[in-house]
């Protein structure tokens, strides 16, 4: 083998021994469901991604931002162009769209905001996530969630466990004379707390692959999704809801469009509703789409206003979707009151917590004053 | 702390870890701050291959030419550093003044952020955040070479407080805004051709007029933002704090931060000053400071590059980093990368038995590294990379190891992964 073709082999092989890895994880029930969450970090434009098409207001505010042949949905809100393969999933009642979403006190920082989001908390927090807090009211252990993406998300930290984190580079373990050094050095415990917790860190981690390793058969087409990162993202997502965890978050960067942003926009809700679209078609052939509820959120919306380089600041409300899973279609939370600004950005209806609360206590029926603290009213986007 | 032990505490939090010559060699550790902290390094320049023609296609094709020539230079530059806390001390700005290739996309402004860091690192830091504010790589990352009279843009206004300098905490929503009109002006003009950018202050782009910026009222300029920045009380704060975190521990006890505040304080916001007081600090040799962190993916591989002068292609380097999930220049966000806590994941710590494996092999094409195991004896590698110390459980599992194997052992314990 030359040296080119050796190292192709060597990348398809790791690539291979991923997706080996990921079915079936445990032997869990059938009717274990999945939250799924994608957390389009950067602060999507929802305004430009669910467009209130007759309001005058909207084109005033974006003079050459306005989008004029969004796909009208209702007889306020239009489509984004891109965004025509959600229009299927809207019309079968699978899609519920939560606008005007915030909390009080709006922070317009990223890391503050999403801290806020994921956190749950209007103060922010360190270390406590709101799925973490859930997570462990079940006694989940480290398999039991899966993020998918670089950064690990602060929603999924709790006191105890770490969950698992993917990166399609992941590789295996060292084999032989060395890997059993390796391992027996592993299994004994260290002095130095830090070492030890690093002991602990790789023996879960380990533990986890091992599971999910184990019988996986190799079903492995993907061709059914688009090529782009996210699509790829989103046939891996479609491998790990076969192994049934309690939940999935992904992130998805790129969002902070403060400059040129139509172009960019469109590309990347393009890629973001033609991969999910795909994931649910793969779902509802598979006969899991009742199994799975996906949330699609972002740590704030952008300004109302365009900015002077053809792009958006950031703002405060926005917009939540949610897919599949026990969802009662159509819209919520009202309009944006773009008649009615608060310093230039739009004022929230209904607080991100009470999106949380619902689908703690209707989907997952755990009990949402334990992770929350508080109770919220009910919206109603997920049924009994 | 015996000697031994501390000697190879200093050189993993000054350096990237002692080689064995430069552990034999014993040279105090203040001498060796006092030498690297007066000491001005080179500033060396890579070589990008120019960009041949100016068709799209063709454009796109040297910058990832250049891409690949700068990482490749940046790599040679951590690894074979004269200065290593200089390094470090860069390698700190960098994480600090975030900037990344996807949005940067020319490399030659990377270069010239580079140079500024590299020319900074110990200066003034007054100097240093203007040469940061007024850089292409930085105007073009935070958008500020689009924030203009009239069309404001805020992002840099807010970071530069948020991230940089003062904290959040320490400032309003309208000291952004006023902030962002202080800081219009500063444009970028490209030579698209050549994939360079020079910097310049449009005085008709600038809004001339009032501004109150925290608490202060004047005609400001981004110059003024800066002073005013530099010099804000936060700010000493922010940076000693994070000194400390990065090259001690975490959550340095008020004392210390005060100590390093004053340094800066007492000498015209001298980093050299801070980081001299740093190092000479009693708590720094304190058992909390002690093999105190995880190595971040990027430590853990150049480091092992350098303490056992393994031989390495660059783009070997590259995909580990990738593997490990942290490429230089490429943070997730303007944020940076997470502190060593974020690293406690299975592509970082995974990823390692494999490297360790590698590492220490033979040199060839396809390994991408090579290990002289001739060069060191067991008891090398021992005082080298475990301050001596062996525990049982070691001596048990290392028992039939040849010399290379027991290296790898070495990098992939849990005491390694440590600094």
């Amino acid at each position: 083998m030359n040296s080119i073709s050796r190292r192709h082999f060597l990348t398809t092989a790791s690539a291979t021994a991923l997706l080996l890895s990921l079915e079936p994880l445990i032997a869990r029930p059938n009717n274990q469901r999945t939250l799924f969450i994608i957390e389009l970090a950067g602060g999507n434009d929802t305004l430009n991604t669910f467009i209130p098409y007759h309001d005058r207001n909207y084109q005033q505010l974006r003079p050459s931002l306005a989008i004029n042949d969004g796909i009208p949905v209702s007889d306020q809100v239009a489509f984004h162009p891109a965004l025509k393969d959600w229009k299927p999933l809207l019309d079968q009642g699978q899609m519920a769209i939560i606008q005007n979403v915030g909390y009080p006190n709006f922070s317009l920082s990223h890391f503050r905001a999403k801290d806020i989001w994921q956190s749950a908390t209007p103060q922010g927090s360190a270390d406590s996530g709101w799925l973490g807090r859930y997570l462990e009211s079940t006694k989940a252990e480290g398999m039991d969630a899966i993020f998918l993406g670089e950064e690990y998300p602060l929603a999924l930290m709790g006191k105890h466990a770490r969950y698992l984190q993917l990166s399609p580079r992941l590789s295996v373990q060292a084999s032989g004379k060395l890997g059993q050094a390796i391992q027996m050095m592993y299994n004994a415990p260290q002095t130095n707390p830090l070492a030890e917790k690093v002991r602990q860190s790789v023996l879960a981690n380990q533990k986890a692959i091992a599971n999910l390793t184990q019988d996986w058969k190799g079903r492995n087409n993907f061709s059914n999704y688009p090529q782009n990162r996210t699509g790829q993202q989103m046939a891996l997502v479609s491998r790990i809801i076969a192994a049934r965890p309690a939940v999935i978050y992904l992130t998805i960067g790129g969002w902070d469009t403060h400059a040129n942003q139509a172009r960019r926009h469109q590309l990347l809700l393009e890629q973001l509703s033609s991969s999910v679209s795909a994931l649910y078609r793969d779902l509802q052939s598979r006969g899991l789409d009742k199994q799975v509820l996906t949330l699609i959120q972002t740590e704030f919306g952008r300004r109302p206003a365009q900015n002077g380089s053809g792009g958006t600041d950031h703002g405060t409300a926005g917009s939540i979707v949610a897919i599949g899973g026990n969802v009662k279609g159509g819209f919520y939370g009202g309009q944006p009151a773009l008649d009615s600004l608060v310093n230039g950005n739009l004022p929230m209806q209904v607080d991100f917590r009470a999106v949380y609360g619902e689908v703690i206590s209707k989907w997952l029926k755990g009990n949402p004053q334990t992770v929350l603290e508080q109770v919220f009213p009910p919206i109603g986007f997920i049924t009994g | 702390m015996d000697t031994l032990t501390q000697t190879n505490h200093f050189w993993r939090k000054a350096s990237f870890g002692a080689t064995l010559k430069e552990l034999k060699r014993s040279i105090p550790p203040a001498t060796l701050v006092k030498t690297w902290l007066n000491d001005r390094p080179a500033i060396p320049l890579p070589q990008l291959t120019a960009i041949n023609g100016n068709d799209q296609m063709q454009i796109a094709r040297g910058l990832a030419q250049q891409r690949r020539e700068f990482g490749k230079w940046l790599l040679e530059q951590m690894i074979s550093a004269q200065n290593p806390l200089h390094e470090k001390m860069v390698n700190f700005w960098r994480d600090h003044f975030v900037v990344a290739v996807p949005k940067v996309r020319f490399p030659m402004l990377l270069v010239d952020y580079e140079q500024r860091l590299r020319q900074y690192a110990f200066g003034d830091f007054q100097e240093l955040l203007w040469q940061v504010t007024s850089s292409p790589a930085m105007l073009v990352y935070l958008d500020n070479f689009q924030n203009r009279r009239g069309n404001i843009n805020e992002n840099f206004s807010r970071e530069v407080m948020e991230l940089f300098t003062i904290g959040r905490g320490n400032y309003t929503e309208k000291d952004i805004q006023e902030g962002a009109r202080a800081l219009t002006g500063l444009m970028i003009r490209r030579d698209r051709e050549r994939g360079t950018a020079t910097a310049e202050f449009i005085a008709r782009r600038h809004d001339p007029s009032d501004k109150v910026f925290l608490g202060k009222r004047g005609k400001f300029t981004p110059e003024d933002i800066v002073e005013i920045l530099a010099n804000h009380p936060a700010t000493p704060k922010l940076i000693a704090t994070k000194l400390w975190k990065t090259f001690a521990y975490n959550n340095p006890e008020p004392t210390v931060v005060d100590r390093l505040v004053s340094a800066y304080k007492n000498n015209q916001r001298s980093i050299k000053a801070m980081v001299d007081v740093l190092f000479n600090s009693p708590e720094f040799y304190s058992p909390k400071s002690y093999r105190s962190q995880l190595k971040t993916p990027i430590y853990f591989i150049l480091g092992s590059i350098r303490q056992l002068e393994i031989k390495a292609q660059p783009e070997r380097i590259a995909a580990a980093l990738r593997t490990m999930g942290q490429t230089i220049y490429n943070p997730p966000t303007v944020k940076g990368w997470a502190d060593d806590s974020g690293w406690y994941t299975a592509p970082s710590l995974l990823a390692r038995f494999n490297l360790a494996q590698a590492l220490t092999g033979e040199y060839e094409d396809d390994n991408g590294f090579g290990f002289d195991s001739a060069l060191y004896s067991r008891s090398d590698l021992i005082n080298l990379l475990m301050d001596g110390k062996l525990d049982k459980t070691m001596e048990h599992a290392s028992q039939g190891l040849d010399n290379r194997e027991f290296a790898a052992l070495l990098l992939a314990s849990p005491t390694y992964q440590l600094v």
